[in-house]
């Protein structure tokens, strides 16, 4: 099955490349009669910008978005919506020489050898670029879901050696870095202007929370919650990993540590991170997830060229030396789509 | 090829990170395309030293660690007023340089500065096999080297331009190449 396509009840295809003509999203499986918040959506695509936070890469990118179907009179109407967002500011000149090597910690290589042909520019659709079309399709979901009382957030506890010491969700929107802690948050920022100064990048650990969720979401055994969310997040390219709970931490815990006890006003702890056997507990669904340093840096890299000759390449460019200060949105909105698709295989839309 | 400019590199890095092999292997490298000269701070340091003074350790031992750094830098001052020639300078520093705050800002002044960046294991396993050093406790290596490169480390990717990660197990020829073209094409 080609990969562009996610999700059960409700699912989006993507489609694009960075320095194509446009990109863009088909949302099949939304609820009818839902009226769009567009400046709310407007608000979501500016926090992913491209040239949206000092910290983020220079390329300047406006990211309008056009709905070309499933809205009438701002409403949904429960057919296939479909999203485009028009390329206005690529450079392919910036990126020129990389059509005859494979850039390290890039996708390149490995496009290549599957395809045998890539669109370079920029990096194609391997881009993060492509999220931007992701983004749109999440914020339309977070807003159904925000409905049904369900929120989201995500933010920075790491960047580089630097980590949140305290956990003050309402800081979040007040430092450059999305950090739950406006202290740290500074040294945050102190860090990844040193080190886009080194020509080099840093990466990070971001937390989601998602709170009022009903318990009973999910569909054993192939379907379950985490490994929908997980399918989700890791296919963000920057991804690494990701931990639900206590995560890989549950190795220090014995069993009567680590079991939440229940009682009848519900978990007295949430070590699960409010999933058990696939299934929403009622708990907040809480994860974290590992972003590496962004692969485009301007250093020095030994690669080999397409002629399978090897050689040192720089990559000027315009580049992000922290990816986890625009993926946090992203993180959200596919934990949305994830959350509302499987809202409707309970529920129904 | 002939220099039409002076350019300068610093290498700096914690004990046993190759600024003098490996910075010795990429001048050689480099001086096959155009005139790279190897220069090592403690050579200079050791033809610096007053009389009485049998090596540099001698005299870290019996006159401290300021008046070493006093003699660290002025070495190296002296070394770059006397450098006229558009060449390209490959200079090894001490293990110790980031705490040179005058040499800091000299090296930054002057050209520009490289941290040889190793795994803190393989510099341990390097230290082990070479010797323990006097600035380590000797019951507790293991211990006292992970807080010297804990604090070390985060001080000369501070202090650096540019950071250089270098291979833990390839050979030193190896290395040299990596820093050779690393500067090359800086």
């Amino acid at each position: 099955m080609p990969g562009n396509t996610f999700g059960t009840s409700l699912t989006i295809t993507t489609f694009g490349e960075s320095h194509g003509k446009a990109l863009g999203v088909i949302i099949d499986g939304l609820e009818s009669n839902f009226q769009i918040d567009l400046d709310d959506l407007a608000f979501q695509m500016s926090r992913r910008r491209p040239g949206g936070n000092r910290l983020g890469t220079k390329r300047n990118e406006k990211d309008e978005i056009e709905i070309l179907s499933g809205m009438f009179e701002g409403k949904t109407t429960g057919t296939p919506l479909a999203i485009l967002i028009r390329n206005t500011n690529q450079h392919s000149d910036d990126y020129s020489p990389i059509a005859d090597f494979y850039r390290p910690g890039h996708a390149d290589y490995t496009w290549d050898k599957k395809f045998g042909i890539r669109d370079w520019r920029g990096g194609g659709r391997s881009s993060g670029r492509e999220t931007a079309a992701r983004l749109a399709a999440g914020a339309i979901a977070m807003q159904i879901l925000r409905k049904k009382g369900i929120t989201i957030t995500a933010y920075t506890t790491q960047i580089g050696p630097i980590k949140a010491k305290v956990k003050n969700l309402e800081d979040i929107s007040k430092n450059l870095v999305s950090c739950c802690d406006n202290e740290q948050a500074e040294k945050m920022v102190q860090l990844i202007d040193e080190t886009r100064e080194k020509k080099d990048s840093i990466g990070g650990i971001i937390e989601c929370v998602i709170t009022n969720v009903p318990a009973g979401l999910g569909e054993p055994v192939f379907q379950k919650t985490e490994a929908l969310l997980g399918q989700a997040i890791l296919s963000l390219g920057a991804v690494k990993g990701i931990e639900f709970g206590e995560g890989f931490n549950c190795v220090n815990f014995t069993g009567s540590e680590h079991n939440d006890p229940i009682t009848k006003d519900g978990f007295e702890t949430n070590r699960a991170g409010g999933i058990n056997g696939g299934i929403t507990n009622g708990e907040p669904i809480i994860f974290r997830v590992p972003v590496k340093p962004t692969a485009s840096i301007s250093l020095p890299q030994r690669t080999i060229g397409i002629d399978g000759k090897e050689q040192t390449i720089v990559v000027e460019g315009r580049h992000d030396p922290c990816i986890c200060v625009r993926i946090v949105p992203v993180i959200e909105a596919m934990s949305a789509l994830t959350i509302l698709s499987l809202w409707y295989d309970q529920n129904g839309r | 090829m002939m220099n039409t400019e002076r350019k300068i590199y610093f290498l700096t890095g914690i004990k046993h990170s190759g600024k003098s092999n490996v910075g010795r292997n990429a001048a050689s490298l480099i001086a096959r395309e155009m005139n790279a000269v190897f220069v090592d701070t403690d050579d200079l340091i050791v033809q610096a030293l007053p009389a009485g003074y049998s090596c540099i350790r001698d005299f870290y031992r019996r006159e401290g660690k300021d008046a070493f750094m006093d003699l660290e830098y002025r070495t190296l001052k002296q070394y770059l007023s006397s450098v006229k020639e558009d060449l390209t300078f490959i200079i090894a520093t001490g293990g110790g340089a980031c705490d040179n705050t005058r040499m800091v800002s000299l090296m930054k002044e002057s050209g520009t500065v490289l941290y040889l960046c190793l795994k803190e294991e393989t510099l341990l396993k390097r230290i082990q096999k070479k010797g323990i050093p006097p600035f380590l406790d000797e019951n507790d290596i293991e211990n006292s080297f992970h807080t010297l490169f804990i604090s070390r480390d985060r001080e000369y990717r501070h202090i650096c331009d540019f950071v250089v990660p270098l291979e833990d197990l390839k050979s030193i020829e190896h290395n040299g190449q990596v820093l050779a073209s690393f500067i090359v094409h800086i």
